[in-house]
Formats: C-alpha cells, sequence, structure tokens
C-alpha cells in the first residue's frame, strides 16, 4: 500500500485531477497501513511480553507482524518500519523492571532479524510472496523459521544470561518463540495478506458453502479438542484429533490458504486455552506446558503445509497441462492443413478435427492403424510401408495418396511426416500433415500433358534431323554386312577385315539403339522423374540430335562448355525439350541470316551464387528490346506455322526446376536465352 | 595414283559411314581414299588424279553442293556421286547439274552403289580421253 502511495507521489505532474485525488486517497491508504502496522505491532508485543519476563516468549508475534510489513513496503522505506517499533518498545509496553540496554538490544536483534529474513524472501521466492512451490517452502522454512531465529538466539540468549537466565534453555526458547510465530503465523499473513486473495475471482457458491462447513468444523472440534475439562487429558482420546480430518480437508481443498487459516484456528485454541490452564497443554510448569504446545504446532504445521502446497502443485501442473492441450487442440482443429500425431508404437493417437471433417468419421475409428482405412485399396499398402519404413528408421518421409472423402470421392494428399523428440531427446512418436492436393495435381497433369504435346509439335519439325541421326548407323550398318557378305566370297577370306567389320557393325546397332531409345523417352509421356544430371552431358546429348538440322540450314554451332559443372536435379527428359526448344527458336530467328553469318552459340557456365547456366545465343533478327519479356506469354509467336507456346512450356519447365529462364539481347546482333538452375542438394535431405 | 587404277574419294563427315562405304568399295576392287570433311579434301586432291567422288550432301563447314562448286571454279571438276539423307532431296536441287552422276539416299544398297561408281569412273575416263584428245 505504501509501495503505491510512494510511487505515485513520486510522480510530480499527474495530468488529471481525476488521477491526483487517486493518488492522494492511495497515500491516505499508505499513511492508514503504517498506522495499522504500529497498531499490530503494539498487541503484538504486549501479548509477546505478557508471558512474564521469566523467560523469552513462547510465540513471538512481532516478528511475523514486521516481515509481513516490510516485504508490503520497497527497501527504500524500511528504515521508516524499522524505527516505527522502538518508541512502543521504549515507552509504551514496558514490562516492569526491564533495564533499557535489554530492550535497546532485543531491539536491535529483532530488526536485523527482520531484515535478513525479508531480504532473503525478496531474493529467493517470486513476487508476490504466498509459498506456492516446494522449493519456496523449502527456502522459507529453512532460512525464516530455522536459521536466522536460531542464529540470532545466542545473541537473545547471551542478553537473557546477564539478566540472570541460564543460557542454553533461554537460547531453546528464544528460537522457538521465533520458529513457532512464523510457521503458525507468517503464512497466515502471507496467503491471506501478501497474496491478495480478494483480488481473485469470486468462488462458485459451493465452495463458500464447503469453506463456511470447514471454518466451522475447524472451531467446534478447536474448541472441544483442547477446552477439556482435566487438565490431565490422555492424549489417547478420540476428541483430541477430531480437527486433524478438517486439517487435512482444508489442505487437500483449499490449499495454503486452507492450510494456513486452519493452522492459525488450532494454535488459537490450544494457545487460549493453554493460558486459561485448561486442556491437553496445562498439567506442566508453564515452561514445559510452552514447550509441548510448540512441538505440537510446529510438527501439526509443517507437514500440512507440504501436503497442501504439493496438491496445490500437482493440481498447477494438471491445469496447465490440460491448457496446454486444449491450446494444441486448437490450433490443431483451426490448421488449414490436417495434424496428425502418432506415439512410438506406430499407432495414431491423435487427429486433428479437419481430418475427422474430411473423412466424415469419428475419432475412434481413425485411432490407431484405423486411418488408413479410407486410403484407396490401391494406395494402402504403399502408404502404410512408407510409413513404417521411414518410422523404422526414424526419418522423414513424404507420400501421396487417394483419400476417400466424407462424400465417397477419392481425393489425392499429401501426406509429410516427421519424427518427434522429448526435450530428453526420447523418441515419442511422428507428427504429420495432410494436405488436399487434388486441385493442384489436375494442374500439374494438365501442364505435363501441355508440355508433352508441345514437345511432340516441335519434335514433329525435326524430323528430317531426328531420322538423319537414326540414318547414319543404319547407312554404316547395311554397307558394312554387305562388304563382308563380298569378303567371305574371297579366296582365301580375309578374316581380319571380316572381324574388324562385326566390330564396327555391332557399335553402330548400340548407337542405333541409343538413339531410339532417346527419341522415345523425348516422345514418350512419363511421369517426371528427378535425377542428378551433369549439364554438360545433356547439352551434349540435344546437340548431337539437331546436327544435321543445323548443317542443313547452314548454321555454324560453337559450344563453350565449363568442365566439371555442379550437379542438378531435374527431369532429363524435360530440359532437353527446354533446349530443343531454345536451339530451334535460334535457327528459325537466323533463316532469314546471310548463309555465312548463321552462327548457334551454346555455354554452360557457373551461376553466380549456387547452381548452372546455359546459354543459347543466335545471330539472327534479335528481339525488340520491349518483347523481351512477352515471349514468354502463350500464344506469342512470329512463326507462321508456331503455336507460341513454347517458350511458355520451356518457363513452367524451368520454374518447376526452381530455376529461371530468360532473354536477352546481343550487343551486336540476334538475341541470348539463358537458363539458370539451382545445384543438387546432397542426397538424404 | 596410276591411270590403271581408279580411285573413289570419299567424302563424308561421319567416320562409321566412310568407312563402311570405302570396306564395301574396297570388297569390289576399287581403290579408296577417306576424307572427313570438304577441307580436308581440298587440301589434299591432286586434281590429275584419276576417278571420282562420293560426296555426302549435308556437312559443317562446306557442304557437299559447295564443294563441287568449288572444285568446278578451280578447273577440277569429276564425276560427282552424292549421298543424301532421306530429307536433303530439297538441298539436292541444286547440285544438279553436268558433273553429277548421280543421288544415292543412305541406306544405300551395294548393287546400286557399284552401279553408280561404275558409271561414274567410265564418264571420267571418257572426259580425260576427250581432254587429252583435245590436248
Amino acid at each position: 500500500m505504501d509501495t503505491i502511495a510512494e510511487s505515485l507521489r513520486g510522480n510530480q505532474d499527474l495530468p488529471q485531477p481525476g488521477l491526483r485525488l487517486i493518488g492522494r486517497s492511495l497515500y491516505f491508504q499508505g499513511v492508514v497501513g503504517f498506522c495499522l502496522f504500529e497498531l499490530a505491532f503494539y498487541f503484538a508485543y504486549r501479548y509477546g511480553m505478557s508471558f512474564s519476563n521469566a523467560c523469552a516468549s513462547p510465540f513471538w508475534f512481532p516478528d511475523s507482524v514486521l516481515l509481513c510489513a516490510l516485504l508490503l513496503t520497497p527497501p527504500r522505506r524500511w528504515w521508516l518500519l524499522i524505527l516505527a517499533p522502538l518508541p512502543i518498545r521504549l515507552f509504551v509496553a514496558v514490562p516492569p523492571e526491564m533495564p533499557l540496554w535489554f530492550l535497546l538490544t532485543t531491539f536491535a536483534i529483532d530488526s536485523a532479524k527482520g531484515l535478513l529474513a525479508a531480504s532473503v524472501l525478496r531474493r529467493f521466492v517470486a513476487d508476490p510472496i504466498r509459498l506456492q512451490t516446494i522449493r519456496e517452502i523449502t527456502v522459507f522454512c529453512l532460512f525464516v523459521v530455522l536459521l536466522i531465529p536460531a542464529t540470532s538466539a545466542f545473541f537473545g540468549a547471551g542478553a537473557r544470561h546477564l539478566l540472570g537466565h541460564s543460557y542454553w534453555p533461554a537460547w531453546q526458547q528464544w528460537l522457538m518463540g521465533n520458529a513457532v510465530t512464523h510457521v503458525v503465523v507468517t503464512p497466515m499473513l502471507f496467503c491471506w495478506i501478501l497474496g491478495t486473495p480478494w483480488k481473485m475471482p469470486l468462488p462458485e457458491p459451493k465452495r463458500l458453502v464447503e469453506g463456511t462447513l470447514l471454518a466451522l468444523g475447524l472451531i467446534l472440534t478447536g474448541y472441544f479438542a483442547f477446552n477439556t475439562e482435566s487438565s490431565r487429558i490422555d492424549f489417547a482420546e478420540p476428541i483430541f484429533y477430531a480437527p486433524v480430518p478438517f486439517l487435512f480437508w482444508a489442505a487437500i481443498r483449499f490449499g495454503m490458504l486452507g492450510a494456513s487459516g486452519a493452522i492459525l484456528i488450532i494454535a488459537f485454541f490450544s494457545v487460549a486455552a493453554a493460558i486459561a490452564g485448561r486442556g491437553p497443554f496445562s498439567d506442566e510448569s508453564p515452561g514445559d506446558n510452552a514447550i509441548a504446545l510448540q512441538h505440537f504446532l510446529l510438527l501439526r504445521a509443517v507437514p500440512l503445509y507440504f501436503v497442501a502446497i504439493l496438491i496445490e502443485q500437482s493440481r498447477r501442473d494438471h491445469r496447465s497441462l490440460r491448457e496446454t492441450e486444449e491450446r494444441f487442440r486448437n490450433i490443431a482443429d483451426a490448421a488449414p492443413v490436417m495434424i496428425w500425431i502418432t506415439g512410438p508404437d506406430k499407432f495414431c493417437h491423435f487427429i486433428s478435427k479437419s481430418w475427422l471433417d474430411f473423412t466424415g468419421r469419428t475419432l475412434e475409428q481413425e485411432l490407431g492403424h484405423g486411418w488408413a482405412d479410407s486410403v484407396h485399396e490401391e494406395d494402402r499398402k504403399h502408404a502404410i510401408e512408407t510409413y513404417h519404413t521411414a518410422f523404422d528408421a526414424r526419418q522423414r518421409f513424404e507420400m501421396e495418396y487417394r483419400l476417400r472423402r466424407y462424400d465417397g470421392e477419392y481425393r489425392w494428399v499429401l501426406d509429410q511426416g516427421a519424427p518427434r523428440y522429448a526435450s530428453n531427446g526420447e523418441f515419442v512418436g511422428y507428427v504429420g500433415t495432410a494436405m488436399d492436393i487434388t486441385d493442384r495435381r489436375r494442374v500439374e497433369e494438365a501442364t505435363l500433358t501441355l508440355a508433352h504435346a508441345q514437345r511432340i509439335a516441335m519434335l514433329g519439325e525435326l524430323s528430317g534431323s531426328l531420322a538423319h541421326e537414326l540414318n547414319q548407323p543404319l547407312a554404316a550398318i547395311l554397307s558394312n554386312a554387305q562388304a563382308a557378305q563380298r569378303f567371305l566370297t574371297h579366296d582365301p577370306a580375309d578374316l581380319a577385315e571380316l572381324r574388324d567389320i562385326l566390330a564396327d557393325i555391332v557399335t553402330d546397332d548400340r548407337r542405333a539403339g541409343e538413339v531410339i531409345k532417346r527419341l522415345r523417352q523425348l516422345f514418350g509421356r512419363g511421369e517426371i522423374q528427378r535425377q542428378p544430371i551433369d549439364i554438360n552431358e545433356l547439352v551434349s546429348a540435344v546437340l548431337k540430335l539437331v546436327k544435321s538440322e543445323l548443317m542443313s540450314k547452314d548454321i555454324a554451332l560453337h559450344t563453350e562448355f565449363t568442365p566439371e559443372l555442379p550437379l542438378i536435379n531435374g527431369d532429363w527428359v524435360q530440359l532437353q525439350q527446354v533446349l530443343l526448344n531454345l536451339i530451334t527458336n535460334a535457327c528459325y530467328a537466323m533463316s532469314a541470316a546471310p548463309a555465312n553469318g548463321r552462327q548457334l552459340i551454346v555455354r554452360t557456365g557457373h551461376l553466380d551464387g549456387e547452381g548452372v547456366r546455359v546459354t543459347v545465343s543466335d545471330q539472327g533478327c534479335g528481339i525488340p528490346a520491349g518483347d523481351l519479356a512477352r515471349i514468354f506469354e502463350p500464344f506469342y509467336t512470329t512463326r507462321a506455322e508456331g503455336m507460341g507456346l513454347g517458350l511458355t512450356v520451356c518457363r513452367t519447365i524451368i520454374e518447376f526446376h526452381r530455376g529461371k529462364l530468360w532473354a536477352a539481347s546481343n550487343p551486336d546482333r540476334g538475341a541470348s536465352l539463358h537458363f539458370s538452375l539451382p545445384e543438387a542438394e546432397e542426397s538424404g535431405s | 595414283m596410276s591411270d590403271a587404277a581408279p580411285t573413289v574419294f570419299i567424302v563424308d563427315d561421319e567416320e562409321c559411314v566412310r568407312k563402311a562405304f570405302s570396306r564395301l568399295l574396297r570388297s569390289a576392287g576399287y581403290q579408296v581414299v577417306v576424307f572427313g570433311s570438304a577441307g580436308e579434301f581440298l587440301e589434299k586432291f591432286k586434281p590429275e588424279a584419276a576417278g571420282c567422288l562420293l560426296l555426302d550432301v549435308a556437312m559443317p563447314e562446306i557442304s557437299g553442293p559447295k564443294l563441287q562448286q568449288i572444285l568446278a571454279t578451280r578447273d577440277a571438276a569429276r564425276p560427282i556421286i552424292f549421298l543424301t539423307g532421306q530429307d536433303d532431296a530439297p538441298v539436292s536441287l541444286e547440285a544438279r547439274n553436268q558433273g553429277t552422276v548421280g543421288f544415292l539416299t543412305k541406306p544405300v544398297e551395294a548393287k546400286a552403289l557399284f552401279a553408280a561408281v561404275a558409271k561414274a569412273i567410265r564418264q571420267d575416263r571418257l572426259s580425260r580421253i576427250a581432254r587429252q584428245a583435245s590436248a
């Protein structure tokens, strides 16, 4: 309270009169808080000293009041709280025959205890101090209840020794008095004042009723347990233990708030009865009674607090776990993809609502291996195998399969999974997403079809050149074979010659077979196959195919290959298609050029970043500057018979390979088309 | 090379093809000299050597018909048999002139080759005799 008043008062120019009023009222609260402290300390001190000056007080309550007030106040104002009790101790509640030096000494010791305890708690316990974790209560018991009182007791007992008391009993009384107040009163002050329970939402009526019943039970059992007629009560009497269930009830159902309150009630009745000379703690000498009572309270309170905190902590953990789970479920259900989670047993443990909406099935149906039921029969085996193989190797996987939708339609789904690990590195299963890619696949298929159609059209134009490529080995084979037939009729037959001929026939036949294989690939309409490709090898293969085309058009070929280029990842046929397109375009551009100036330049090289670059340059009519970008648009063509799809398809193919295709004018004559492709990634990624 | 043994000069950029034709012609008893390009032929051949030319139409740099023109300008014309691919017909039109004995489309049957070569060599002999007579 003082804190807020202080901070608001320190703010010199509060903008609004309303706020200034609030500031003043808070300052007023600060003053009231200070007066309350003074008052509380007065009563606590009087009560503490009332046990006669024969011994140290069995319940040194002023310590609790001071510690609580210190923790409510910023350290720069502590001096005020330390000095405030001095007048009370010197002038107001002075027991008879108490020398001034003794009062000053105990004042100094108590102040030091309060400052030490407050500093330790501020350093080690989270603010606000409510003793919520085992660590916090342990720190509290160790320092505030045990170490600080035990240390101060040496000095306190020393002072009492000078007054004539024996040292060790005084030490023990000092320690116990301080310890008991911090066990019985301080936790209650922490929980009920520092913890500001009034700021929490109002509990449900049911809980209020329960709390009231509990308080009543504690008061009744507390009263009857300690207010027994006989001072010689047997500790085996059941009535003595009647409050115990209520104490546990408080700790289990109401945490530290309940436990600290309950202990205070029990302490009140047991102490009041002992003072009145009734109950179980009244039949020995006053000193022994006090020690028995102290032991009783200490040993009831401390275990109870630990129980309360353990239960509260597990309840909190449970709640935060539930909240985390709920948050995850919300994210998974709202995500634009379907999400699944499997455990280390390969069984599906969670599947998002989006999946259930998609398949129209229930969670129970999909868990375990149930998810595979909706996978198309033809894809199921492969899907399960892919998952299991990746799972056993703890590798990421990616697969496509057809999944039956709620309406019975099979949709293509891309499923990607990755192993997941707990924070300690333990493998705990897989997590993955599934996405409907049917529409994307259709577009891809249409693109593939278009690319194929364009390729067939282009190959048709090149048919003469392609036939030539096949014709050469066939011509050689025929002539070789006929030569052999004739050599056989010679006498004697030239066997060395025959051997050479047969070797050549084998070579030429293989070459023809190679050509046919390449053409079949080009004409075919296969799936896209990504493979590591040496771009120089690919360019050479294409140049072989167009060799006679270039010759028949009087085009001189000039190649500049950079050796040992990085491999790229791509589809052999589609990339050949791109190059064939660029070369036939270049040939066409040069058809009107003078015969001695038709030069085609094909270059390969490194890309500035990581990858390769291929350039096809011609000495033809060039491209108007304004059209350098337009040439890639569909149906842009300068040829009478062209469809205008060649470069469009080329760009699609190159972009599919994550590369770039662009055109530029040559400084002298004609144009250059360049494409770049990224370097193949390391396998296994 | 003597007049008695007529030579067939083969010019083709495809090694396997010229090797095969060379063999076939040798099996029939002809002398054969092969060249990988028109340029090589122009560099090495002797204008006075008797014989005919088996010439590929489509070759890089200097094509078959162009070589024919060059030989004509150097006054070294001789009978020529052109070898064409299946689609080279339009190109070969420009080669239809006096010195052309015929066109053979690859793959070439041995019979057709021998007939054409025999005809070309006869023509070469006749033209040489005529030249000697006029000289």
